[in-house]
């Protein structure tokens, strides 16, 4: 091709270096995963500490997945593709995706949903921010996740609870004051939560957008995450 | 509750398309851990295509980057193009990017899912096992389609609906698409705006458009595509439809500009940009034309898509350039580039070299071109499509080859024998070439040639020599692939023969063939929907026996 001496396009090389970053990151996933699978070492030490690996493998895709999207999202290059959902569906694909995971640590992961409930949204970014907070909710919980889905008024809301100690109170936001107390600085959580309400902003239905909230209203006072989808 | 039947992917014919091997074996690792027991790999697209001519598919997992050659989008286009895919069978586009730009890029067809890297045993398992429970509620309707027998599909789909099912709209969507391919547009307004009622998702708004604009609405088609684009400016396909609309309201610089627009957005869908490269031409802007057709090329190496037109278009805007040496250059490159190609693709880049060696008063390369031409025709009469002959047609009897000229009217007449229009287009074509004085003649033997024969055929018929009128009517639809009343007559004598006799697979192929001829000829009758009917009728009898 005749331009390609004229300038390196950052854009390209972030996407071809995802792309190899992403291959490997699914083969080393998938060993682990059949590794950990293994008959022999069930319920030992040894398997845990697999499970801890794959656990880490994934929060770096996710992370992956987040950078990108925001540096997208940042040049006005990241869309939406908006369908028709069945809420329970998603929810039982993203606990099925970390029942290994929990069952390790002994974490109950409850699903409260109507079978029938529809929504409408992006998929794959949905179910990336409900796996997003599961996994945070996996370091503070003690024994239970629980993930809610619901009509309210205009809105789809799909919960996320936990039983821990709840978030912190400058991580703490709600509606009317979504921006300023979202402090990605503070580490990948904070990362997590910025990047959730970004994509729930996106989702928007005859002037509504969308929204996300934290709160401790959990279970016994946990933490509780709520994503609000017009 | 029914005890859960074991899930397994036992029997089903998969097709793994990846670049890098570990990834292969991965899949093959993660496929068979759900019993699957045939599976076929292979690392580039060109060698999928060709499985997929050996064998027939159930489950296609693509790689959407696949190195050199064709990427994952190409082989699907090719796959359906080709009808390697039934509708039946299942495309998931596998890939490490963001598959929303994968959506935006492709142009024609989508595959059913998109699922992205990395991804795990249990997800592929969620989604192959919701993509098969999908496809076989739609079992019947999909094989209504694969037989192109519309009116069927969308009864099919009434019944469905009317059950009240949880994808409703996936139902209506379907209802609202074939209602399209079926020519029931008000049907298609209907199914997309009772989607739209609850929830305007795009898909259903750029089909209402859709709808406006095959009703001749244009005003409001406008008006909906430009209202869809403000909501979803990244949603190339209502770019797509607002620059047709803007052609029919003959404003061809706002489709251009449109179309322009959409290419940035979505720059490697080909024929987005040809139809920029077409509109620019026909406003003769030639360095915008000449850009998109360069674009055409180079995105159409790998493309099934990839036609000798774009070639000629693009020589014949350097000819308007006053650059006559680039023009057969470019000429040159379509020639070599389309030798070994089909023969059909062989004779069209031809033509279109003959027209333009015409244009730039070359006489001698243009009849050796002629005498080429007829040559690839008379081998394979068949090739030549209609628009193609009168080009061929008016060419020889531009350079005063009347004999050839007239073969290849007489080729036109056969296929079109009924359609005033054609015929009508033919008359005036030879006025223009100063020969108008023998067109009438001429048309008029031919015509009444193929009416003799068509009625000996159905004399048989009715006197019951069904076998005589079955192998007259197959030899005469050889010879006029794109004749309405040849084609439907030879399924009506098979048809007949098989209501006597009763029905075998191998005839009821034949009848389909002709029946699906005959549809993509786009002049519904009625003639041919009893037909359907009749031929659904034994092929039902068959199914009982």
């Amino acid at each position: 091709m005749s331009n390609n001496a004229q300038k390196l396009d950052f854009a390209t090389v972030i996407a071809s270096a995802v792309h190899d970053m992403k291959n490997s990151l699914t083969l080393l996933l998938d060993t682990l995963d059949d590794t950990a699978d293994e008959q022999s070492i069930a319920a030992t030490p040894l398997q845990e500490k697999l499970l801890q690996a794959q656990h880490e493998g994934k929060r770096l895709n996710r992370n992956l997945i987040q950078l990108l999207a925001l540096y997208r999202l940042e040049r006005r290059q990241l869309f939406i593709n908006i369908t028709e959902n069945g809420v329970t569906e998603l929810l039982e694909d993203v606990a099925m995706e970390n029942q290994q995971l929990l069952d390790a640590r002994n974490i109950k992961l409850e699903i409260d949903c109507d079978r029938g409930l529809i929504g409408f949204f992006d998929r794959e970014l949905i179910s990336g921010i409900v796996n997003t907070i599961i996994n945070n909710s996996y370091r503070y919980t003690k024994n239970t996740i629980r993930l809610r889905g619901e009509n309210q008024g205009c809105y789809l809301c799909i919960h996320i609870e936990d039983d821990g100690p709840g978030y912190p109170e400058k991580m703490l936001h709600s509606e009317s004051n979504t921006d300023s107390s979202i402090d990605f600085q503070t580490g990948s959580t904070g990362l997590g939560l910025y990047f959730a309400a970004q994509v729930a902003q996106m989702h928007s239905n005859s002037e509504r957008h969308g929204y996300t909230e934290t709160s401790n209203d959990g279970i016994n006072k946990g933490g509780k995450f709520s994503l609000f989808l017009p | 509750m029914k005890a859960p039947k074991l899930w397994s992917l036992q029997s089903k014919s998969i097709l793994v398309v990846d670049d890098f091997p570990g990834m292969r074996s991965m899949m093959r690792g993660m496929l068979s851990a759900y019993g699957a027991d045939d599976i076929t790999d292979t690392s580039n697209g060109e060698e999928a295509i060709k499985r997929m001519h050996d064998k027939s598919f159930d489950i296609v997992l693509c790689d959407y980057n696949l190195g050199e050659g064709k990427d994952g989008q190409q082989v699907l286009e090719e796959a359906k193009e080709d009808n390697l895919l039934s509708y039946s069978s299942i495309f998931i586009m596998t890939t490490a990017e963001n598959s929303m730009e994968m959506v935006m890029g492709a142009a024609e067809y989508q595959p059913d899912d998109y699922l992205s890297k990395p991804f795990t045993k249990q997800v592929l398992q969620t989604r192959l096992k919701r993509l098969l429970a999908r496809k076989s509620s739609l079992r019947k309707i999909a094989s209504a389609m694969q037989k192109k027998d519309y009116s069927h599909a969308l009864s099919l789909c009434e019944k469905q609906l009317a059950l009240q099912p949880g994808n409703r709209f996936e139902l209506l969507r379907l209802k609202g698409e074939l209602s399209i391919k079926a020519q029931h547009f008000d049907a298609a307004a209907a199914a997309f705006a009772e989607v739209m009622a609850e929830r305007e998702l795009p898909w259903a708004k750029l089909g209402y458009g859709e709808a406006l604009y095959h009703r001749e609405r244009y005003e409001e088609a406008k008006n909906t595509f430009k209202e869809l684009i403000k909501s979803n400016p990244n949603y190339v396909f209502a770019h797509d439809w607002l620059a047709r609309v803007y052609e029919k309201l003959d404003e061809p610089e706002m489709a251009q500009e449109i179309l322009t627009e959409a290419t940035e957005k979505s720059p490697k869908a080909v024929l987005r940009q040809r139809a920029l490269a077409e509109i620019s031409h026909q406003n003769e802007d030639l360095d915008s034309a000449e850009e998109a057709y360069r674009r055409v090329m180079r995105l159409g190496k790998n493309s099934c898509y990839k036609s000798p037109t774009d070639y000629a278009s693009l020589s014949r805007v350097y000819l308007q350039k006053g650059n006559n040496t680039e023009a057969v250059k470019t000429l040159a490159s379509m020639k070599k580039e389309f030798q070994r190609g089909k023969s059909g693709d062989r004779l069209h880049a031809i033509i279109l070299e003959i027209m333009l060696y015409k244009d730039m008063a070359r006489e001698d390369e243009a009849r050796k071109g002629i005498a080429e031409a007829m040559k690839l025709f008379r081998n394979n009469p068949g090739g030549l499509n209609t628009p193609l002959a009168m080009d061929l047609a008016s060419a020889c009897y531009g350079l005063g080859l009347k004999e050839e000229g007239d073969e290849i009217v007489r080729h036109i007449v056969r296929n079109n024998h009924e359609d005033q229009a054609v015929l009508d287009g033919v008359q005036s074509m030879m006025e223009d070439c100063g020969i108008g004085d023998s067109a009438a003649d001429l048309i008029a033997a031919t015509r009444d040639e193929v009416i003799a024969l068509n009625n000996r055929g159905v004399e048989m018929a009715t006197n019951g020599a069904l076998q005589d009128s079955i192998k007259l009517f197959a030899q005469a639809a050889d010879g006029m692939p794109e004749n309405l009343v040849i084609n439907l007559n030879a399924a009506q004598s098979l048809i007949m023969f098989m209501q006597r006799y009763g029905a075998v697979p191998e005839f009821l192929e034949q009848t389909q063939a002709y029946l699906v001829r005959a549809q993509s000829l786009n002049k519904p009758s009625q003639k041919q929907d009893k037909l359907q009917i009749a031929y659904r009728k034994l092929v039902t009898s068959l199914a009982k026996a």
